[in-house]
């Protein structure tokens, strides 16, 4: 059996989790391709104007995968349906709609996975209820998930170590703090071409996703930002600026036009945290050019100022 | 020292405004808070919410603003806010933090938690308005607000069911006119009953056209975001730009409706809508959907979609919608409202909605006519009927 991922959105929360799991039980994984102009092309064709530009971008890796189902001969393209976690928690409602998005706009196979704690749909039931549509064995199903969530928790444990070994290896640059969801952060088209801008002027970038309190135990520390949040990326993302404050020189703040959570998230981290310099950008679906790099240019000039006067120079 | 006096206030909601405003007025001590109307919603109070809220955030985040500034420069000292789903359960905290950063002192309480309503709770919040305030009177001061909502979403439903079919116009506005007078002034339970029976009798006394006259008036449903839906100055009276128009409108999403029909009707709709959705999309995405085939079934002539600019789970549902436009063969206009938009652009939207689902109506009829004349005596008849001007 094959099945095609969409390179987009939830996927990014968890990329060893799902592709692991299919793997496990046997099957071929194929990802999109990566996000290009022609594949945001194809994904805004096939949205709502107003839809944010995250949900384009996914759009156009389905169609992607739609395209080539026939050629490489494709089983199912595998969407989740993400609603509610633990401790009461949620995420943006897009993530509740995309799987019945696309089977309303697309003409092909769909499967998908419905977490959602709230009606009693835990990772582990969702998974097992994933697995049993695929026609698989229920012991198979259950190792196949918790040896694949193993790996998803070694993966991310990884990264956070690379992560922290580069805020120790102490260098002239400066310590920059990427406030974006993963989708966007590590996108291609999108968050990357910022991070490798920002390399370019002499930064040193680390991620506010990827965060010790991800996975050793809940952790409190969003508390002290906000506290009636309940959307579980944005926690996720507070915890990281909690964790990396006294390392950092500057935030930059990335989202799309118009993300729901983060209109109201991030004009309160604005707001709150007031100590460390930062920077707001917003991305729409025009392409990422010259008026970015020149806000992140000066962004970057002010920063080195501000060391200067520090150091007395 | 003079302890200072609490100055409540809140934002508006349509005609919700009245009950609300009867229930704090009676639940608080008024030896230490005062109750203030929220001012009328004009231009001005969107453009005072939106010059400090968030360039993207839906719409009713700025009415409130707009709202929380207008009572805030009127000596207000205590803010109220509802709470509750999606965003709006979000809204409380940012709201607070930019009110704050302007400069005003105030206090201010979300009554709702995100995951739904917690009464213990929303007393322990009341009580902060009237110390002495037992959970009886509590208790019955709520449910007595709770019923006041609940008769004025069914006068107002049957008004908005009936309204283009009273022969004699004005009669309907007449009595709404008097019962939202009424209304807010109910101290039991038995005045709202008489003023039950009271408006029922007025309803049912306005004489209506029969079903074979009135075949003619064309049938819109409005679906779509609950703010939108629920206060008619942020759509620029978009029910009575239609009733002008001689549309008859239904709605459904009410007060009532939100709060103790939705969480029981979720899964209903879903399966009503299997076809085209195996989950719910969030907010009032699930229900716009579920209405839309409700609406196909009932043989309305045309669905308005409305929604604020950015409002996620209606975006979830309109690419559904379109699927269901395209295979039931119904139109369905989406319109979308933010700060900038212009009342003479959704008026003329409007009429041109309204003429093409005329000709389309007629069409279906012309082919009915077919047989009882030539081309000239079918437009006269038309025009005779319709008032057409060609």
């Amino acid at each position: 059996m094959k099945i095609g991922i969409p390179k987009g959105m939830y996927i990014y929360e968890k990329p060893i989790l799902f592709e692991k799991f299919f793997e496990n039980l046997g099957c071929e994984v194929v990802y999109s391709s990566d996000t290009d102009k022609k594949l945001l092309e194809d994904g805004i064709e096939y949205s709502i104007d107003e839809a944010c530009l995250a949900s384009k971008i996914y759009m156009g890796h389905v169609k992607d995968l739609v395209d080539r189902k026939e050629n490489e001969k494709i089983d199912y393209i595998f969407i989740p349906r993400v609603c509610s976690f633990e401790n009461k928690k949620s995420i943006c409602v897009k993530f509740f709609a995309m799987y019945d998005i696309c089977k309303n706009v697309f003409d092909a196979k769909f499967i998908s996975i419905n977490i959602d704690y709230k009606e009693g749909n835990n990772e582990f039931k969702a998974f097992v209820e994933l697995g049993k549509k695929l026609g698989f064995r229920y012991t198979n199903i259950i190792f196949a998930y918790l040896k694949a969530r193993n790996m998803q928790k070694m993966y991310d444990l990884k990264k956070v170590r690379v992560q922290y070994d580069k805020l120790a290896n102490l260098s002239n640059k400066q310590n920059i703090l990427v406030v974006a969801h993963p989708y966007i952060a590590y996108d291609k088209y999108i968050g990357n071409e910022i991070v490798k801008y920002s390399q370019k002027l002499g930064a040193n970038v680390i991620y506010a996703c990827v965060n010790k309190s991800k996975y050793s135990s809940e952790s409190k520390s969003y508390l002290k930002i906000s506290k009636s949040i309940y959307w579980k990326p944005s926690i996720n993302l507070i915890n990281g600026i909690e964790e990396y404050k006294n390392y950092i020189d500057g935030i930059i703040y990335l989202t799309v036009f118009p993300c729901g959570p983060d209109s109201l998230v991030n004009e309160l981290l604005i707001r709150k945290i007031k100590n460390i310099p930062s920077i707001n950008l917003i991305l729409d679906e025009q392409e990422i050019g010259a008026g970015v790099y020149t806000r992140l240019e000066s962004f970057y000039d002010i920063l080195a100022q501000k060391e200067k006067k520090v150091s007395g120079e | 020292m003079k302890k200072k006096k609490y100055i409540v206030s809140f934002p508006r909601l349509g005609n919700y405004v009245y009950p609300i405003y009867n229930m704090l007025d009676r639940l608080v001590d008024h030896s230490m808070v005062d109750i203030m109307f929220p001012k009328s919603m004009s231009k001005n109070t969107i453009e005072l919410g939106s010059n400090v809220s968030p360039d993207f955030v839906c719409l009713p985040f700025k009415y409130n603003m707009g709202n929380f500034i207008e009572v805030l420069e009127n000596g207000a000292n205590f803010l109220i806010q509802a709470g509750g789903g999606c965003r709006y359960g979000y809204y409380a905290e940012v709201q607070e933090q930019i009110l704050r950063d302007l400069g005003y002192d105030f206090t201010y309480v979300s009554l709702l938690e995100p995951e739904g309503i917690n009464v213990k709770k929303l007393y322990e919040k009341v009580r902060l308005l009237n110390l002495n305030l037992s959970f009886a009177k509590f208790a019955k001061e709520v449910i007595l607000a709770i019923k006041a909502i609940e008769l004025l979403d069914k006068v107002e439903t049957y008004i908005r069911d009936n309204y283009m079919y009273e022969i004699k116009k004005g009669e309907f506005d007449k009595i709404h006119k008097d019962f939202i007078k009424n209304v807010s002034n109910i101290s039991f339970i038995q005045d709202l009953i008489k003023l039950k029976k009271n408006v029922y009798k007025r309803l049912k006394l306005v004489k209506l056209l029969d079903k074979q006259s009135s075949k003619h008036i064309i049938k819109v449903g409005i679906i779509g975001e609950l703010y939108t839906s629920m206060e008619p100055f942020s759509t620029f009276y978009l029910e009575k730009e239609l009733a002008s128009l001689g549309v008859k409108v239904k709605r459904y999403t009410t007060v009532t409706y939100l709060l103790f029909k939705k969480g029981k009707s979720i899964k209903k709709h879903i399966k009503y809508a299997n076809k085209y959705i195996d989950y719910a999309l969030g907010a009032d995405g699930t229900e716009s959907i579920a209405h839309t085939l409700e609406l196909i079934e009932k043989g309305y002539d045309g669905i308005i979609h409305i929604k604020p600019f950015g409002c996620t789970p209606e975006i979830n549902a309109i690419p559904i919608l379109q699927k269901i436009a395209q295979e039931n063969e119904i139109p369905i206009m989406y319109l979308t409202f933010d700060s900038q938009t212009s009342q003479t652009g959704i008026k003329t939207r409007l009429e041109a909605f309204y003429d093409m689902l005329v000709m389309k109506k007629n069409m279906k009829m012309e082919t009915k006519c077919i047989e009882i004349g030539s081309k000239e005596n079918r437009l006269n008849y038309d025009k005779q009927k319709y008032g057409f001007q060609n």
